[in-house]
């Protein structure tokens, strides 16, 4: 996860499937190589919003307060789970809340880092379709 | 809003030393070598909630050995392992542990980590030598877990071999989350329980600006199929009772039973959904009768809910104040007169009658079955047999009845006292029975029962019976009996309840050393009961303990003594009577004395007691009523009797001091106090008073 977390930010793209990255870490820990072909189109302005190691119910209030800042941006807004650890459902429901948001207004979500711990919160209560997590799309 | 997880950690606490006593109950009752399913599901569910909830609270070292006594369930449970004596033995000792553990964390007390430690070894080896005895490559607990999940999913076809198929639709109010609940933990624990299917719907949540983050929107369909129980699914939203509509329902039952739909509300508005009432109209939705029905199915599903003592014990003395106020309008009332009057008199009488039904249901509410006491019996009598090298076998019957949670509590010890004497000297050993020709199975009895407004606990057993000639022996040398007196049966077993008697040869760290069985009878007398002992040589011993149904109410006498009133506890009065001049003896030492029956019985002038201005001064003026208190008995001499009725009990302790004599106050329909005697102190107050 740490190698992948070193990739930068255009040189992924959320569709790239999951296990080329699994296997990128196995095989190449120092680089992984952005999907054939394709690299992400350099944005003029990005907005990160990084979420902690623990994302739970008394850190979602500060969170919605960053989330609302950004929904209506029409640069596209990169979420970084590197650090994250642990979420529940409170987190899950805001952050859906927040792609929902997003998706309305046909501006793009994009993930930093391997969002596992998100992916299967999200899986766990049938909410993965509704995060639109790279594996996903 | 920062949640502070430990407002939960006193229900986390409750909670599992609750499911602990179920869990030792059910090892108790697993049967070895062909054990219920039922039951190691039960087991394992204790262990597994006890995990997730210490896990959650962060309370690791709890967290991690429940973790290893989960695994080794998870092998009785799938069958990979057999229920030996052994493997029984070390799980009861595991709940003695994790209740231990527990109670350190509660206390904030430092965890025996060493016996932790060695126990948590012993369960990992019993796993490991039962892998690599088994004939497949031994699998570590994580490989074992994956084995049991790809059987469940593997199995589609299987599948429906599973015994249910439970539909859940999970909804939760909006405080679900501030509650501590959080939903993923328990679809998490059904994940674990067989196949999950998840529906979410986020269709209610607002948009991101409005949404309040910390409120639940969301709602779910789940579908579990799994040989779990209806009892087990249910326990998964335990922690979430009151905090989310639930609606779970067979699928593989055609007919939804009513039972197998349970609302838990709340919140009056979500709580008008349909509720399918009957199995024979399954699509009936008449709200009218839903609402009708919901409270009836709730009590069915034993849905409960968790309230403070304190709480009742608050409501119990409020509904005191209203029979106080209620009898005074009562009383006011029968002074009036006219048309109005009439009206008022019978609305009165109405208002008796709610008041009347209120009490009756705030104390059922005080009261709880026996079995609580009860429930620790079977676990004592295996361990003391094994370690007395004895056989015993407990029976128990009447655990179901009820009981005021304060008698409960106090009764717990005297009866542990009780049942450890009777596997200790009752019981023979097997060899002594054998040669006596009995089984060599003893047996220790356990029974409770209501008896004349009454209950009464037996504790018996099959064994020697008391020794009259080793008590009448060690009475003489004591000086308690004389060389050639030889007083009744009943009087020499009664003496074992004399402080430090005891005819034990040696003592044991078990019994023995004499103290006891007067602290038994004191704490028995404490609660207002009595305890008497019944024994057949030979044949075993039998201790009844007959006990009040609650602390809060007594049926009094009321009696007066110049302007003040007095009651009386009912259950101390023997008779009541008028003496003749000439009856009435002066004894030295004794002060007056009348013949009853057959004694002399000393009489206690209350008015003198007390230091009251006396209506009637010559005994034949007023009455006497005889009164019986730690076996002695005393006339006390009143004025007059008023009536009999209930009283509540008012605590002179908490509200004034404690005076000797007196147990207790009361509040009378017209508002005066009157004292509740306490007929034992009176006794001990008049011998003094005579002695001085």
């Amino acid at each position: 996860m740490k190698a992948k977390s070193k990739s930068s930010k255009r040189a992924r793209r959320s569709d790239r499937p999951v296990q080329s990255s699994v296997e990128a870490e196995r095989e190449a820990p120092a680089v992984v190589p952005g999907p054939e072909g394709v690299d992400a189109v350099a944005q003029s302005t990005e907005r990160t919003i990084v979420l902690a190691s623990h994302c739970t119910l008394k850190d979602v209030a500060a969170l919605k307060g960053e989330l609302c800042e950004v929904a209506e941006d029409c640069c596209t807004v990169t979420l970084d789970v590197r650090a994250l650890e642990r979420v529940d459902t409170a987190a899950v429901q805001l952050l859906c809340a927040f792609v929902r948001e997003r998706q309305a207004r046909e501006r793009a979500v994009e993930w930093l880092g391997e969002p596992a711990t998100l992916r299967e919160a999200a899986r766990l209560l049938g909410m993965e379709p509704l995060l639109a997590l790279p594996e996903a799309r | 809003m920062a949640l502070d997880l430990a407002q939960f950690h006193d229900a986390f606490f409750d909670e599992s030393f609750e499911a602990l006593d179920t869990m030792e109950a059910s090892l108790l009752k697993l049967n070895v070598g062909e054990p219920e399913p039922e039951l190691i599901a039960t087991i394992f569910r204790v262990a597994h909630s006890i995990k997730g909830g210490s896990a959650t609270f962060g309370f690791t070292e709890v967290a991690s050995f429940t973790h290893t006594c989960e695994t080794l369930l998870d092998e009785l449970r799938a069958a990979r392992m057999k229920v030996t004596r052994g493997i029984t033995d070390l799980l009861l000792r595991s709940v003695d542990v994790m209740r231990e553990m527990l109670r350190a964390v509660q206390h904030k007390e430092p965890i025996d980590a060493q016996r932790v430690a060695d126990l948590q070894f012993d369960l990992e080896l019993a796993i490991v030598q039962n892998n690599s005895a088994a004939p497949d490559p031994a699998p570590s607990a994580d490989e074992t877990r994956v084995v049991a999940d790809s059987t469940d999913a593997a199995a589609a076809p299987e599948a429906v071999q599973t015994a249910h198929c439970w539909t859940i639709q999970f909804k939760p109010y909006p405080q679900l989350f501030a509650h501590g609940n959080d939903p993923m933990r328990m679809l998490r624990e059904l994940s674990e329980l067989g196949e999950l299917t998840v529906q979410a719907h986020a269709e209610q949540t607002p948009p991101l600006a409005e949404m309040d983050s910390e409120s639940c929107y969301l709602w779910w369909e789940l579908r579990v199929q799994t040989d779990a129980t209806r009892e087990v699914i249910d326990q998964v939203f335990d922690w979430a009772e009151g905090d989310c509509e639930l609606q779970i329902t067979d699928e593989r039952m055609q007919a939804p039973a009513a039972s197998n739909v349970v609302k838990l509300p709340l919140e009056p508005a979500s709580a008008a959904q349909p509720v399918e009432a009957a199995p024979a109209e399954p699509t009936r939705a008449a709200p009218a009768a839903e609402h009708n029905e919901a409270p009836k199915q709730s009590l069915g599903d034993g849905s409960s809910i968790r309230v403070s003592t304190e709480k009742i014990d608050e409501l119990m003395n409020t509904v005191g104040e209203l029979v106080i106020t209620q009898s005074m309008l009562s009383q006011l009332g029968g002074k009036l007169a006219g048309p109005v009057a009439e009206q008022l008199r019978s609305g009165l009488t109405q208002l008796e009658r709610n008041v009347r039904e209120l009490q009756e249901s705030v104390m059922r509410v005080r009261m709880l079955p026996i079995s609580f006491v009860f429930s620790r019996f079977p676990r004592m009598v295996r361990d003391l047999s094994q370690r007395l090298g004895k056989q015993v076998e407990l029976k128990v019957t009447g655990d179901q009845t009820e009981l005021d949670k304060t008698v409960l509590e106090k009764i717990g010890d005297p009866l542990v006292h009780l049942v450890r004497n009777s596997v200790d000297h009752g019981v023979e050993t097997p060899q002594v029975r054998a040669a006596a020709g009995k089984p060599a199975c003893g047996t220790v009895y356990l029974e409770a029962y209501h008896k004349g407004g009454n209950i009464t606990v037996e504790v018996g057993d099959d064994g020697g019976g008391l020794d009259k000639e080793r008590i009448l022996q060690k009475a003489r040398e004591r000086g308690l009996v004389g060389a050639n007196e030889t007083p009744p049966d009943e009087a020499i077993y009664d003496l074992i309840f004399m402080a430090g008697f005891s005819t034990a040869e040696q003592t044991t760290d078990i019994s023995g050393r004499g103290v006891g069985m007067d602290v038994v009878r004191r704490n028995i007398k404490e609660l207002g009961g009595a305890i008497e002992v019944r024994s057949t040589p030979g044949r075993g011993s039998r201790f009844i303990i007959t006990l009040p149904l609650t602390l809060a109410i007594v049926d009094g006498q009321s009696v007066a003594v110049g302007a003040e009133t007095y009651i009386v506890p009912l259950i101390t009065i023997i008779e009541s009577l008028q003496l003749k001049p000439g009856m009435v003896n002066r004894v030295a030492g004794q002060g007056e004395v009348f013949w009853f029956r057959d004694g002399y019985v000393p009489i206690v002038r209350l008015h003198e007691v007390f230091g009251v201005k006396p209506r009637a001064a010559q005994l034949h003026e007023g009455l006497i009523m005889v009164v019986e208190g730690d076996g002695r008995r005393v006339g006390l001499f009143v004025d007059e009797l008023l009536g009999q009725q209930q009283v509540v009990i008012k605590s002179l302790e908490t509200n004034f001091r404690s005076v000797e004599g007196v147990s207790g106050a009361t509040i009378l329909g017209d508002g005066a106090v009157a004292l509740i005697l306490d007929v034992p102190g009176l006794i001990r107050l008049s011998g003094a008073r005579a002695a001085a």
